[in-house]
């Protein structure tokens, strides 16, 4: 049986990050991981053993951000950022967006992460099939044949999925 | 390093405890709508039995129609063998009606008989008549000075039954008895007729019945009827003074004089009698 308080320890931040690169906003990112997190522990009766929980987590966790991307509020929605990001050059948003001085420390964290990394920007600009390649190749740390067993694809396409993703961040640290 | 870069970029990122505390009570919720829901699953589970129930339901119906032919059969057989041996027994009824029919025929062709030879006596009475009166009238006619040779043969038998009228009617005609009437015409005052006996009234004026077997008077009834005075004809100065029976015609002769028989005419009348009654009767005679 799966101990939820467990699954937090070991693997919340992990699912929590992954969520924020795939939905790229926070609050999505919160809700999704929620509903991984409900998934996970209303399913664990479905966990065959026969993988990591870590691996059996991540897939369930993209499989959610995915769904949130595929949904009619994520298409019907457009949010005050990304406007801004699209009325406004890169060069004037970045001056004009500051650091404030947050009342917590997680205030300050969630202001740094939505608005002045620009390799987080970088790979959430990514389409979804490279953030997969790239988050499990750089963030978890898989090789090319566990990052093609977990998205169910050739090793071949991992390699060139990689190629491309990297090929699009080659200029994220430029500006 | 990409990786390393990306980690750095990451890690800020952390759950918070509000983060957690919802999610946790997210996932109670789901427990709950869980529980719920496997709650529904069982009433599900029931429901899955229901068709089991309808499968049972479907086949029970024709079972039980099955049964309720059954049973209507068993409580329908008896009857209907009742009724076919009410229906043996109406036809043994029929049956006998219908021999007791063959019997009434057969007893109305006897009484047929009975009137045919009735018809054939008289004929023979009528022939016999005829013939002396043929011959007393040849007689006669030779003796006669009349003009009767020159009239037409239908004119002298229209003379003839005249003059015979004539005769009647004063009191002398003649007595064309032949052996056959003789033995119609009777004095007897009783007539054996197997089981009843029928008798002259005193006065002479009816008939009436005696059971044999009892020796008790017969009232005159539908079944047990005999002629009366009226059917005979019986004028004040006639009685009835004698009477006969043919066993095998089963014919009655009732004989009937003027003045009690001591001088006069004397009339005789056939009668079928069967079973103590009386059908019809015929004047044959009148002398």
């Amino acid at each position: 049986m799966l101990d939820v308080e467990e699954l937090f320890r070991l693997y919340g931040n992990d699912v929590l990050r992954m969520c924020t690169v795939y939905l790229g906003k926070r609050s999505l990112a919160e809700d999704a991981f929620q509903d991984v997190f409900v998934k996970v522990m209303t399913r664990s009766g479905s966990y065959r053993g026969d993988s990591e929980v870590k691996f059996w987590l991540l897939s369930i966790a993209r499989n959610v951000c995915l769904d949130y991307l595929k949904s009619s509020y994520m298409r019907r929605t457009t949010f005050l950022g990304d406007l801004l990001d699209k009325t406004k050059p890169q060069s004037e948003e970045k001056k004009r967006i500051k650091p404030l001085p947050g009342n917590t420390v997680e205030d300050r964290l969630i202001e740094s992460i939505d608005h002045s990394n620009p390799l987080l920007d970088a790979v959430q600009a990514l389409p979804a099939k490279y953030k997969d390649v790239i988050l499990l190749r750089f963030y978890f740390d898989m090789d090319n044949e566990q990052i093609a067993k977990q998205l169910g694809i050739t090793e071949s396409t991992v390699r060139s999925r990689l190629m491309r993703a990297r090929a699009k961040l080659k200029d994220w640290g430029k500006d | 390093m990409l990786g390393d870069e990306l980690k750095k970029s990451l890690e800020p990122i952390q759950t918070s405890d509000e983060l957690l505390a919802k999610t946790r009570a997210a996932i109670e919720k789901a427990r709950l709508e869980q529980a719920a829901a496997s709650l529904n699953d069982t009433s599900s589970v029931s429901r899955k039995a229901s068709p089991r129930l309808s499968y049972f339901l479907k086949a029970a119906v024709p079972l039980a129609c099955i049964v309720l032919v059954v049973g209507g059969l068993v409580l329908l057989i008896p009857k209907f063998s009742k009724n076919s041996d009410s229906t043996t027994k109406s036809n043994r009824s029929k049956s006998e009606i219908r021999a007791q029919a063959t019997e009434a025929v057969a007893a109305a062709d006897t009484v047929a008989e009975h009137n045919k030879s009735l018809d054939g006596v008289s004929d023979l009475v009528d022939s016999e008549v005829k013939e002396e009166y043929d011959s007393d009238n040849d007689n006669n006619s030779a003796a006669e000075t009349t003009t009767a040779e020159n009239r037409a043969p239908e004119a002298s038998d229209t003379q003839e039954t005249t003059s015979e009228s004539e005769n009647d009617k004063n009191g002398k005609g003649n007595h064309y008895l032949t052996p056959t009437l003789e033995k119609v015409i009777s004095d007897e005052k009783t007539a054996d007729t197997g089981d009843y006996l029928v008798c002259i009234s005193d006065d002479g004026k009816s008939l009436y019945l005696i059971d044999k077997s009892t020796g008790e008077k017969i009232p005159d009834s539908e079944d047990h009827h005999l002629p009366q005075a009226e059917d005979l004809d019986l004028q004040e100065n006639e009685t009835i003074t004698g009477l006969s029976f043919n066993d095998e015609a089963k014919m009655l002769y009732i004989t009937i004089s003027e003045n009690g028989g001591n001088s006069g005419k004397q009339k005789v009348y056939a009668v079928t009698f069967l079973s103590g009654s009386s059908e019809g009767f015929i004047p044959i005679l009148v002398s």
